[in-house]
């Protein structure tokens, strides 16, 4: 065997969520203590493989990215019936604590970036002494709506194509050409993926676009 | 009043343009020659055909697109003269659209209308569809290093 073969190991998990069993892919790496990361809304866990490679990392934390149900390898629930996806708060937040607890994480860290990095304010508010820390990657409290995301789900356009232009928008400019590429590449997948399921990464991006749910926007105003 | 008295009485409204309007004018008429020399941008919008005003709010383009490439590109106003779609922005906003690394905000055309130093109107489904065509072709200035001072 010639090929260099990266460290991290993919595996499903099956997780009760509101009652309702889904099939959970992770990829992980690493031993320690836990560290759960969260990928952008209409993403998987891909966007984290240089950490989840990362040696230094993988020697003090036990480095773990699920995708979430609908997006990357995780299907829709098996009793899905063709009705639209749309995460709320209570739902993405529901959806970590089980993962954490299907695989008996012991006081993980959460790690997310962009819708990611908000939920993680919301775990902070009303679940705190369930993890070492959280923490928020590009987070806000509340985004103002900076485009209609109807364009990203509608018949006559290519939802993925819009995506991917949407989200080159995000990058910086001076970024690799490489990364900026691959971000690209897997933010016009992500959405093609989803919209053969109806509005996967739509219902979620809709969140991070049109401005975070009220009760979060409640909640975080409380306590600032 | 003929053809031609009109379209002088629309000019005259339009307000001489200043250096640095003129500068990303001049910048702004060579962006079809550079989109010639970008065959994989020309192709990427090779489904797109769209008459679209483009270009510096007080001083635009009407710009005729045919299978992605520049047929036409003709100071405006032209006596009525259709558009689908219209993406105006600020000299300011252009030049600094065309550094080689810009700075958050300016870097991006959304990003520009978000921050009000650009506005887009009209039917945005030519637009959208071709959003990141738009995005390329709009900043061939900067990738060519032929951008305007800031």
């Amino acid at each position: 065997m010639t090929g260099y073969i990266e460290p991290m190991v993919g595996r499903y998990v099956h997780v009760a969520i509101d009652g309702e069993m889904h099939r959970i892919y992770f990829e992980e790496n690493g031993t320690g203590i836990p560290l759960v990361c969260l990928h952008t809304a209409g993403s998987d866990g891909r966007q984290w493989r240089h950490l989840l490679a990362d040696e230094e990392f993988a020697k003090k934390f036990r480095i773990i990215a699920f995708d979430m149900p609908w997006h990357g390898k995780s299907n829709p629930p098996a009793g899905w019936t063709g009705e639209e996806y749309r995460l709320t708060t209570a739902r993405y937040t529901a959806t970590i604590r089980a993962f954490c607890h299907a695989l008996g994480l012991q006081k993980p860290v959460v790690m997310g970036c962009s819708i990611g990095g908000r939920i993680v304010l919301n775990l902070a508010i009303d679940h705190a002494r369930e993890f070492r820390a959280l923490i928020g990657l590009e987070a806000a409290d509340f985004q103002a709506p900076w485009y209609d995301t109807s364009w990203l789900h509608r018949p006559d356009v290519h939802g993925g194509e819009v995506c991917a232009a949407l989200v080159s928008g995000l990058i910086a400019p001076q970024s690799p050409d490489v990364s900026r590429r691959e971000t690209l590449w897997a933010s016009c997948r992500a959405d093609r993926a989803s919209s053969r399921a109806t509005s996967i990464s739509i219902g979620s991006t809709a969140i991070c676009a049109a401005g975070w749910e009220r009760s979060t926007l409640r909640h975080v105003r409380s306590i600032c | 009043m003929s053809a031609l008295q009109e379209n002088a009485c629309l000019k005259r409204m339009t307000p001489s343009p200043t250096p640095a309007d003129a500068a990303v004018i001049k910048a702004f008429a060579g962006i079809p020659g550079l989109l010639e020399q970008a065959p994989a941008l020309m192709a990427r919008g090779r489904a797109l055909d769209c008459e679209c005003l483009l270009g510096p709010l007080d001083h635009p383009f009407h710009v005729s697109i045919r299978s992605g490439r520049i047929v036409d590109l003709t100071p405006a106003p032209v006596l009525m003269r259709s558009w689908r779609f219209s993406y105006r922005a600020t000299s300011t906003a252009w030049s600094e659209y065309w550094e080689p690394a810009p700075r958050p905000g300016w870097h991006d055309l959304l990003a520009l209308t978000k921050r009000e130093e650009a506005t887009l109107e009209g039917d945005l489904h030519p637009f959208m569809t071709h959003l990141q065509y738009f995005k390329d072709v709009l900043a061939l200035p900067r990738r060519h290093g032929s951008a305007v001072p800031a």
